[in-house]
């Protein structure tokens, strides 16, 4: 549905989107995920058609939109502040696209209504935008990005600007929504979790390139590279080698592992373990207290392994414990 | 503590409106004790008033609000798509930009006698058109200047999300910026009337015995008898009463166009 063939575009000396290969299957949900500058949000713009790629081609539906207007283009967009106008109510911001393309007035109160209906908005149209919540206005703009019925749905961090409960619930209605209009979506943000939630695929990115294309799973569980490993979840990377199917680092550690050669074996805290007799010994250097769970940090011959405990008997600062492996573990080689 | 802040800010207010008041104390006296000393505070009379509406300052009236209306009507639309062309397109770069800056810092006297033969070439000395004409030349890149702010300080979004609805750019003008720039361009539009409304030394060169304008017709009382004191300022005060009403009735959208505009 959406395609973008080896696309650059820079500014000035800056190189912000450096080759970038995408395909977005119909119906799917996309995710390009990094951190600031990493090139996610002129990538989603190249999309929209507020900015043209120095090279390569942007397709939208098997048409190559390079040369096409925002306004010519088949896509919705939601906007991480809102960009709803302050001077149109609820109704008015929804039924502005309708309007545009000169629909008359009654269908344009009846496709309103539905959308409304589809955000839980109903009873508010006659509201302006500053006498909603953030939450609200977060759904006029959902509303009426889906207005136009557009082939693509560009969100860009649309959920960054809300406290965290309401993020959740509206994570939730945002998946249901697409699902229910099955609408290709290209999502832009660099909350790892809220990428790992949503997307049927994610794109890592990293000074303007792709590092890792994957779904949540692989790009989890099989991160491509020590970047795309630190960035997406906690771990900690631990410098070794892999050799014959096993890790090692001064000597052979009980975890399988994919791959040979130098690299770093991923341990997440939840696959360690407390246990006696457990292969590594070390200091508890720090407990956090997270609600579900209790963060342990131990350190073990100069490295910080952060272990996840049921809040109940968590060992005192400075204790002397012993931590269980994982039986298998991601191996994430060097990069060249 | 907080008398004090009134107090000084009474006093201040006070100090601004001393010679407003003056003038009113003088259009409602006698010509004779206008300017007396000691000061005189009565009789009070509206002569003077009715004096002036006889002579040819009513017309004079009519000629300021024709031209300064005109201004604003002709000058507003242009300067508000200039000022977004530069705001947002980046239209002639900085030059252009420095060339409707430089408009406003040529002393008007420079431009009198080029302005004077103009207007002569083409026919238009005497008329109302010569000073529309004239002041449009100041008063549109001055508008144009000050909605250049306005418009930068809109958060782009706005005009992007209309884009993705499907608007194209003349819609996106006319149905996004322009209904959010309505504080700015009500500034735009009283400052430009302001500047029509109170200019003097075009007036007088172009102006024709039929075209006076208010300040022309002021500096007619200046007399072979003298200045006539009481019709001057019951003139002055005629002439500021309808910016005064002009601008209590839009002051909200005038604070915040003004400020707005002037933040970035």
């Amino acid at each position: 549905m959406v395609e973008l063939l080896g696309v650059r575009k820079r500014y000035g000396e800056v190189v912000a989107v450096d080759g970038v290969d995408l395909g977005l299957k119909e119906g799917e949900f996309f995710t390009l995920l990094g951190p600031s500058g990493c090139g996610k949000t002129t990538t989603l713009r190249l999309v929209a058609g507020f900015e043209a790629p120095d090279a390569g081609e942007v397709r939208i539906g098997g048409e190559r939109v390079n040369a096409l207007p925002p306004e010519r283009r088949p896509i919705g967009m939601v906007f991480q502040n809102y960009a709803l106008f302050p001077n149109m109510t609820v109704f008015g911001n929804v039924a502005f696209p309708l309007r545009l393309k000169g629909l008359p007035e009654r269908e344009v109160r009846r496709k309103v209504g539905t959308l409304l209906e589809m955000v839980h908005l109903v009873g508010l149209e006659g509201r302006y935008p500053k006498e909603l919540s953030g939450g609200q206005q977060q759904r006029v703009a959902l509303a009426r990005a889906l207005a136009r019925e557009p082939k693509v749905l560009l969100l860009d961090e649309p959920l960054s600007a809300l406290d965290a409960k309401i993020r959740e619930e509206l994570r939730g209605e945002l998946k249901r929504l697409q699902r229910e209009t099955g609408l290709t979506t290209l999502y832009v943000t660099h909350d790892q979790e809220e990428a790992l939630a949503l997307s049927d695929r994610i794109a890592v990115m990293r000074e303007g390139r792709v590092e890792h294309l994957g779904t949540p799973r692989e790009i989890y569980e099989e991160p491509a590279t020590p970047f795309v490993a630190a960035f997406v979840g906690t771990g900690v990377l631990v410098p070794g080698e892999a050799r014959e199917g096993l890790f090692h680092r001064d000597r052979p550690w009980p975890v399988r592992v994919k791959g040979e050669g130098p690299g770093f074996l991923l341990l997440r805290p939840e696959r360690l373990r407390l246990e006696e007799g457990g292969f590594l010994e070390g200091t508890v250097v720090l407990a956090t207290y997270l609600g579900s769970l209790v963060r342990l940090e131990v350190e073990v011959g100069g490295l910080v392994l952060k272990v996840d405990l049921p809040p109940g008997r968590v060992p005192a600062l400075g204790q002397r414990v012993r931590l269980g492996l994982p039986e298998e573990a991601p191996f994430v080689r060097e990069e060249r | 503590m907080g008398w004090l802040a009134h107090g000084a800010l009474w006093l201040f207010s006070l100090l601004f409106l001393l010679p407003l008041l003056w003038t009113l104390r003088s259009a409602l006296l006698p010509e004779g004790l206008a300017y007396a000393l000691p000061p005189a505070f009565g009789p009070w009379t509206l002569e003077n008033f009715w004096n002036v509406l006889e002579g040819p300052f009513g017309k004079a009236f009519r000629n300021s609000f024709l031209v300064a209306i005109s201004v604003v009507l002709l000058g507003l639309p242009l300067a508000a798509g200039l000022g977004y062309a530069l705001a947002r397109y980046r239209v002639g770069g900085h030059g252009l930009r420095f060339a409707v800056l430089a408009t406003q810092m040529l002393p008007p006297i420079v431009l009198a006698l080029p302005l004077f033969a103009l207007m002569r070439l083409f026919g238009l000395s005497g008329t109302l058109w010569a000073l529309v004409l004239s002041y449009l030349a100041f008063a549109l890149p001055f508008m144009a200047w000050l909605l250049l702010g306005f418009f930068q300080s809109l958060p782009r979004e706005l005009e992007e999300a209309a884009y993705v609805d499907g608007a194209t750019p003349f819609q996106v003008f006319f149905r996004v910026v322009l209904p959010l720039a309505t504080p700015g361009l009500f500034a735009a539009g009283i400052l430009g009337f302001l500047l029509s409304w109170n200019e003097f030394l075009f007036a007088l060169l172009l102006s024709g015995r039929d075209t006076q304008t208010v300040p022309v017709a002021l500096s007619t009382f200046v007399t072979q008898r003298g200045v006539l004191f009481a019709q001057v300022a019951a003139g002055v005060v005629l002439s500021v009463l309808p910016v005064a009403l002009l601008a209590r009735m839009v002051d909200r959208y005038l604070v915040e166009g003004l400020t707005l505009g002037a933040v970035k």
